[in-house]
């Protein structure tokens, strides 16, 4: 699902790439940990297998869609039909509660469906916050509100990014148990940003981020 | 001393990455201080232009008078000066009933006009721009004994050489002053002056409303820090100190340098104000009344007030500084509870119900203060609740539509203070207009009716050209009188007998029969003036002084004299051809041949007269209507431009907040263009809620501008005309303003989703 290949990208003003000539390959139901140290790129990683970044060369191919050549509104387009992101800061539109926050990406790609949404909130237990406003709830509940979010709407790709970093160790394991088992379950590829080794020992493939370059663990 | 110093170092540390929010926050202020100072300075100019004496055409700014109230200019003081060679000191004093008197002799010598005018022609010169002759003011029992010379004008530019001479020439008790005067009874003056006095307190109070705004919003951006700060252990007392050091420090910034920039701008636009006043006041726009050093410490004390009033809010906000976000959330919602509103709405009630019982112009003008602020109190509880309501009825099938009225209803809850002070610009800009298009169509309506004869004749004729054999066509003399009812200057008019007329007396009540009674002399009719200042109604009595002392009349109908300041009977014309005081015009139903002859009659009988044709006439008394209301239309606009300023830089502060939720939008594959799309959407369910809003409060302005400001100030009212499309017009030019505004920082909107990619 996911393949990425001789992918290269170097900030300007930069002496060296932060991505260079990587390249990963992620199927379907599959999972993929990066780690590695502090400004090494994984979030820029991150960026270009989302598309708001261009790379300088390398190819990435998603759900069989080679993220280069498409425009501006074909990228956006790509993005809510197959692709699910998590973010280490929630981003929640805090204006809606659990259950409209939950339903915004499914309504977006126009498969929302109550019952799916009504058991997925139920399985990452938050049965009795539907309603709640989501400043209300603790970072846990929001993290696991953004994890719905990104998963409700059943996309091919889910990218998440410290999706555990807000979070103490107990919730930690059972958002994380969710998530994967969750990709598994649909079919997903998921790829994980993350510096807990506990969850990237959850992922199929285990990678550390090194030079710009992917090295398996 | 080390923890202030700490407290505020981490304080100013937020600059190096949130620059924009202190730097917006001295935006704001900054218009607030531009809007207030130059609209101070449109307002002193105005006035100054009005209170200056002006003589001729010599602008009369200063004068000899008296050193203490004890003492006080007499004859021998003038005589005695003018033989020093002084000529150019004219005398004047003040009348009872607040108009002038100069010397008009004195005037002749200095008076460009004078050689070819000729006495009378500068007299009546004189006498038309109000003036009475000081000659003619001391007669009888009235002398400068008994009532004293105001001041002996300076009719002349002087060198600073020639003022030390005269200086140096007056005697110990008396003075060179400068000479402002209010003459009353002035055409409009007093409307433009109370006009000109409303708008500069709007824009205090829009300014008012714009300050704190920015205040809350920094307090609001410095929140999170001060929790820190407070956890790490640093008291309340010292970051009350430190928050308020730095509101201080934005707010003198702003205000100062808004008070260099308001001034520059009066400064700049000067000769166009000038030449527009000179146009159609005929008078100069005085720029410079106040100097700039007392504008910048009147401006550094009021952000030093606004400060000290916000560190109560503050106090309270660091009280709870502790707190967590779920406890804030519930007090936050307390605040806008259903009990709330409904308080409200029974306040709204008392305040409609009010409305009858107001009896005087000062009670009138605390009344549109008490409704602006209830108005600012429906806008802070009611537009959420109106955006909530919208939002409930948008489906959720439209994803994008929903979050943006959910988050507009986030986002109105949090710029509540910036909407009051666009409520209120909007509120005064369609009630004023309102009001304008009201009186306007009124005295077009009026003047169209009283105006009958296709010609009318102005002249100083001293005697009745009517009556004149050789008259080439018959004239319809408007004969007059000046006489005292119940205490009360009153001008006796006539009115043309013959049943064609009837209809060109515009009544706004009339008695049964009024007409037969009127011919019979045994009834008259009043205008609104005197009916308001008396408290008279139809079928009441007068007691008018003739030539056989006081006759009793009724009170047979009340009708609108609008421009005229002063009571005003109405007789029959019989009533007033034997013994009236003077002819104020001539009413002539000539053709355009027969006009001709007229004229020709008239420079042979009557040289100087003036034949002015009905739709001329017109014209120029709508001209005069314009006049009144330029200034404050532009005060008006000002205020606008001002109050959607503020409100669009409270906006952008606050969308910048937002930025995490607009790179999720990205994220989810919303195009850059729809997340502008469903911003301005955001922005226009605002402003709109804040137009619904401000219309019914907007109206109940006009109403109170119509029947109690205008009843009060001017003893005239008018009906009270709602043209959908004024109402419309206004409104959309308020809204326009602000979307307009509000929509130039969408364009650069793209570039900062991306710069937040770091988050990924």
């Amino acid at each position: 699902m996911i393949a990425v290949s001789e992918l290269t990208k170097t900030y300007a003003g930069a002496s060296s790439p932060i991505i260079d000539g990587l390249s990963l390959q992620v199927k379907a139901g599959q999972s993929a940990s990066i780690q590695g140290a502090s400004g090494c790129g994984k979030s820029t990683l991150l960026a270009l297998l989302a598309g708001f970044e261009q790379s300088d060369s390398g190819s990435i191919n998603i759900a069989g869609q080679p993220l280069q050549t498409l425009t501006t509104s074909q990228a956006d387009t790509f993005r809510k039909n197959h692709l699910g992101v998590i973010f280490q800061q929630f981003n929640l539109l805090e204006c809606f509660n659990v259950w409209d926050n939950v339903a915004f990406t499914a309504r977006l790609k126009g498969n929302y469906d109550k019952a799916r949404q009504t058991l997925l909130l139920e399985n990452l237990g938050l049965a009795h916050h539907f309603k709640s406003p989501v400043s209300r709830l603790s970072g846990g509940e929001q993290q696991r509100v953004a994890i719905a979010r990104a998963l409700n709407h059943q996309p091919e790709v889910v990218l998440a990014d410290e999706p555990t970093g807000n979070l103490d160790e107990q919730t930690s394991d059972s958002v994380s148990n969710l998530l994967f088992a969750y990709c598994q379950e649909q079919g997903a590829s998921l790829v994980v940003v993350t510096h807990s080794g506990d969850v990237a020992s959850r992922a199929q493939m285990q990678f550390r981020l090194h030079l710009g370059r992917l090295q398996a663990v | 001393m080390s923890s202030l110093y700490l407290a505020l170092l981490a304080q100013l540390a937020t600059y190096k990455k949130r620059l924009w929010e202190p730097l917006l926050i001295v935006v704001a202020i900054f218009i607030a201080s531009a809007g207030l100072t130059a609209v101070t300075l449109i307002n002193t100019g105005a006035s100054a232009q009005l209170n200056q004496l002006a003589i001729g055409d010599i602008t009369v700014s200063l004068q000899v008078t008296a050193k203490s109230a004890r003492s006080s200019v007499t004859r021998a003081d003038y005589a005695g000066l003018r033989r020093q060679g002084f000529d150019y000191l004219v005398a004047y004093t003040i009348t009872p009933d607040g108009g002038i008197a100069v010397d008009s002799l004195a005037l002749l010598s200095r008076l460009p006009a004078a050689g070819t005018q000729g006495d009378s022609g500068l007299m009546s010169s004189v006498a038309r721009q109000g003036y009475q002759d000081l000659n003619q003011f001391y007669q009888n029992t009235v002398t400068p004994g008994s009532y004293a010379l105001a001041g002996l004008a300076i009719v002349a530019e002087l060198s600073p050489q020639s003022l030390q001479q005269l200086q140096a020439a007056l005697p110990a008790h008396l003075q060179i002053f400068p000479l402002t005067i209010k003459p009353s009874g002035s055409n409009l003056t007093d409307s433009f002056s109370l006009n000109l006095w409303a708008m500069g307190a709007l824009m205090l109070l829009v300014s008012v409303f714009i300050v704190f705004n920015a205040l809350n919003l920094l307090l609001a951006a410095r929140t999170p820090l001060l929790i820190k700060l407070r956890q790490l252990g640093i008291s309340q007392p010292v970051l009350l100190q430190v928050l308020l050091l730095e509101m201080w420090g934005l707010a003198s910034l702003g205000s100062c340098f808004g008070v260099l920039a308001g001034a520059a701008l009066i400064t700049k636009i000067s000769p166009a104000l000038s030449k527009i006043y000179q146009f159609l006041l005929d008078g100069q726009f005085n720029h410079g009344q106040l100097s700039l050093l007392t504008l910048l410490l009147v401006a550094l004390g009021l952000s030093l007030l606004a400060v000290l009033a916000m560190g109560v809010i503050v106090h309270s906000r660091l009280r709870r500084c502790l707190a967590n976000r779920s406890n804030q959330v519930a007090a936050f919602s307390a605040r806008f509870n259903q009990r709330y509103r409904f308080i409200l709405l029974l306040i709204i009630g008392l305040v409609m119900l009010a409305a009858p019982l107001i009896a005087s112009q000062l009670q009138a003008l605390l009344y549109i203060g008490v409704v602006l602020i209830v108005g600012c109190a429906t806008v802070i509880l009611f537009m959420p609740a109106l955006l909530r309501w919208l939002a409930a009825k948008i489906s959720a099938v439209r994803p994008l539509w929903h979050w943006s009225v959910h988050n507009a209803v986030a986002l109105s809850q949090r710029t509540k203070l910036a909407a009051c002070a666009f409520f209120i610009a909007l509120t005064a800009n369609v009630g004023m207009n309102v009001m304008v298009d009201s009186f306007r169509g009124a005295t077009e309506q009026w003047l169209n009716q009283r105006l009958f004869a296709p010609v009318y004749v102005y002249t100083d004729f001293a005697g009745d050209l009517s009556q004149q054999p050789d008259v080439p066509i018959p004239l319809l003399a408007r004969y007059g009188k000046d006489v005292r009812i119940a205490g009360q200057l009153t001008e006796l008019r006539s009115f043309p007998e013959g049943a064609q007329f009837q209809s060109r007396l515009l009544l706004d009540e009339v008695a049964a029969d009024a007409w037969s009674e009127f011919y019979a002399r045994q009834g008259v009719f009043i205008n609104q003036q005197l009916a308001n200042r008396k408290a008279f109604r139809v079928g009441d009595t007068l007691a008018i002084p003739g030539e056989t002392g006081l006759t009793e009349r009724k009170i047979i109908g009340i009708y609108p004299d609008y421009g005229n300041p002063k009571a005003q009977v109405l007789l029959p014309e019989s009533a007033l051809i034997t013994n009236h005081e003077q002819v104020s015009a001539y009413a002539a139903f000539a053709n355009v041949q027969q006009k001709e002859a007229l004229g020709s009659w008239l420079s042979v009988v009557a040289p100087g007269s003036r034949l002015i044709a009905r739709e001329d006439l017109i014209e120029q008394s709508m001209l005069v209507f314009s006049r009144t209301f330029m200034t404050t239309d532009m005060l008006n606009l000002v205020t606008m431009l001002v109050a959607a300023l503020s409100f669009f830089v409270s906006i952008t502060l606050l969308v910048m907040d937002i930025k995490p939720q607009l790179l999720l939008l990205r994220s989810v594959g919303v195009s850059a263009w729809r997340i502008k799309l469903s911003l301005f959407s955001q922005y226009c369910f605002i402003a709109v809620s804040c137009a619904l809003l401000a219309l019914p409060f907007a109206l109940l302005l006009a109403w109170l501008l119509v029947n109690k400001v205008n009843r009060f100030a001017f003893h005239w009212t008018y009906p009270l005309m709602l043209d959908p499309l004024i109402i419309l017009q206004s409104l959309l030019i308020g809204l326009g303003v602000l979307l307009v505004l509000m929509a130039l920082p969408l364009g650069r909107l793209e570039a900062r989703f991306y710069s937040q990619q770091g988050a990924l």
